[in-house]
């Protein structure tokens, strides 16, 4: 009897207990939403990735200079390079602004012989920089050498471009680093893509006494495209009207001498960079190795 | 006269009872608050360990300090690479709580062995929040803000906010001659309770803020090919 009771009491104390840690969380939950506990947690989100070219394009967009970039059918994907922008008021290495530029024009204490002609600033920065992802390409274990991507507004004179580039090339010691400027490619030119380039070197060049060099050369005059060659049967000087009478033209030279790559593009340095990148990319399809700067000093060949 | 008299002096009685009261005991400083519960944190872990840890210790924003730290000094190519990663890991609540765990437990032999006591207390507030900004100002500057990566920092250094008062302790080890530090923060269920939410062996390196611009230090770069013209034309000589 005591202990059919007790077993009675029991099971009434265990009802009430369940009762109430049933209800009362509940109830407390209903009664006081606001005590919930802030999340400590992020919100999950879908796509957390970003590429390299992801971020140039962004940055880009950011600054307005995506809509400025020449448009070049068929450049290469962008790699992970230092990257340098060209905008009509500043210059930047990454994010950072590194030189006021007045129209496109740096001021004249900001030039120097470097040589032939470079912005000790811009060149500074871009050595750091260069510095900077040297040791990031070591750590992550890749050989590839530091490259330098240039952004530039090809409205900007020539000679501002040919001055920053310059600058890249001593940025480093040796030779100067793989140099790429940035264009838009892919359909509608909605892709950020590269295309490589050199600078001609202030030095001479030398060459071996029987070698053959076709030297071509673009100049870009007011109104019109002067080409030479190093080639007996053609005249000193051929001129062309168009980018596409031009591509006519060297592809006879090419068709000639299909080992030959680089072309030598000079233009005044008040002419726009759109003209001389109107002019690079119908040239590249045949002769890849575009030089700006003019032609450099060559020694050694027999004329 | 006589009770005017004695009215004065029971009022000067009465003035001098209230001077002589005991002054209100000055509220605690956040430095004592966090060196009372940085003692009171190693006294338990020098004999139970990890074990010490606060359940309700808020943990993610001071790990996001390495991440808005790469947001606010790395060079882009770097932030490619390491900050999804970061953040992914910052992601899962349980990863960042176990890899705090084990800094815990990486620390407790010194503690246990090096008779240590509580130093310095460092006010590390103002930089995570400074650095908090600065991260949000970068990811708008590279033109990143309306990306998911610049919301999950955006969302992270928002998180920073509440390590306004966090403070860095330096905890020195007699026996053993090493120190090591603590970080703690007021937080968790209790508002008012300052919790340990990170122990280091060295001050993080964000504390100092962005490095100074370095001396120029130039890269030595070879041509790819022996064979070139020339360093500027790599290219061979039957190509010219």
């Amino acid at each position: 009897m005591v202990a059919s009771a007790g077993g009675t009491a029991l099971a009434l104390t265990l009802t009430l207990a369940l009762a109430l840690a049933l209800v009362l969380p509940v109830g407390g939950a209903a009664a006081q939403p606001w005590v919930q506990r802030q999340p400590k947690t992020l919100v999950p989100r879908a796509h957390e990735r970003i590429g390299f070219a992801e971020l140039v394009e962004l940055h880009a967009r950011k600054l307005g200079a995506w809509d400025r970039l020449a448009l070049v059918a068929g450049a290469e994907p962008i790699e992970p390079s230092v990257y340098l922008t060209l905008l009509p008021d500043r210059v930047l290495v990454w994010d950072d602004e590194v030189l006021p530029l007045a129209r496109g024009v740096p001021a004249p204490a900001e030039l120097a012989s470097c040589p032939p002609l470079c912005l000790p600033h811009l060149r500074d920065a871009l050595s750091r920089a260069l510095f900077a992802e040297a040791a990031r390409v070591r750590a992550a274990g890749a050989r590839t050498p530091p490259r330098i991507l240039l952004l530039a507004d090809s409205r900007l004179p020539y000679r501002t471009f040919l001055a920053a580039a310059y600058s890249a090339a001593h940025a480093s010691v040796g030779g100067p680093p793989d140099l790429r400027l940035a264009v838009r490619t892919g359909s509608g030119g909605s892709k950020l893509g590269q295309i490589g380039f050199f600078l001609a070197p202030t030095h001479s060049v030398r060459v071996a006494e029987n070698a053959d060099p076709l030297l071509l050369q673009i100049a870009i005059e007011d109104s019109r495209y002067v080409v030479r060659a190093r080639r007996s049967w053609l005249p000193a000087a051929e001129s062309a009207r168009t980018p596409s009478a031009v591509a006519t033209l060297i592809g006879e030279l090419k068709a000639r001498d299909t080992t030959k790559t680089v072309v030598f593009v000079s233009a005044a340095g008040a002419a726009p960079l759109g003209r001389v990148l109107e002019l690079v990319a119908p040239v590249r399809a045949l002769f890849p190795g575009i030089t700006l700067g003019g032609l450099p000093r060559i020694v050694g060949p027999r004329e | 006269m006589r009770k005017l008299c004695l009215l004065g002096a029971g009022l000067a009685a009465l003035a001098s009872a209230c001077r002589s009261a005991p002054p209100p005991a000055p509220a605690a400083s956040d430095d004592e608050r966090a060196r009372t519960a940085a003692a009171a944190f190693l006294s338990c872990f020098e004999r139970d360990g990890a074990e010490c840890r606060a359940s309700d210790a808020t943990l993610i924003p001071w790990a996001a300090l390495e991440a808005l730290a790469l947001v606010e000094g790395a060079i882009p190519t770097r932030i490619v690479d390491e900050l999804p990663p970061a953040l992914s890991a910052l992601r899962d609540p349980a990863l960042v709580r176990r890899v705090f765990i084990e800094k815990l437990r990486g620390g407790e032999a010194w503690a246990r062995a090096g008779a240590c006591e509580v130093r310095r207390v460092q006010p590390v507030g103002a930089r995570a929040l400074a650095l908090a900004q600065a991260a949000g100002q970068r990811i708008e500057r590279l033109g990143m803000a309306e990306t998911e990566i610049g919301r999950t920092v955006n969302e992270l250094a928002q998180a920073a906010q509440s390590l306004g008062a966090a403070r860095l302790v330096e905890v020195g080890c007699t026996q053993t001659g090493r120190s090591f530090y603590l970080a703690l923060s007021p937080g968790g269920d209790d508002a008012g309770a300052w919790r340990v939410v990170a122990l280091v062996p060295e001050p993080p390196p964000w504390l100092h803020g962005p490095g100074a611009a370095r001396a120029v230090e130039r890269v030595q770069l070879a041509p790819a090919e022996p064979n070139v013209v020339d360093p500027w034309l790599p290219v061979l000589e039957e190509q010219l």
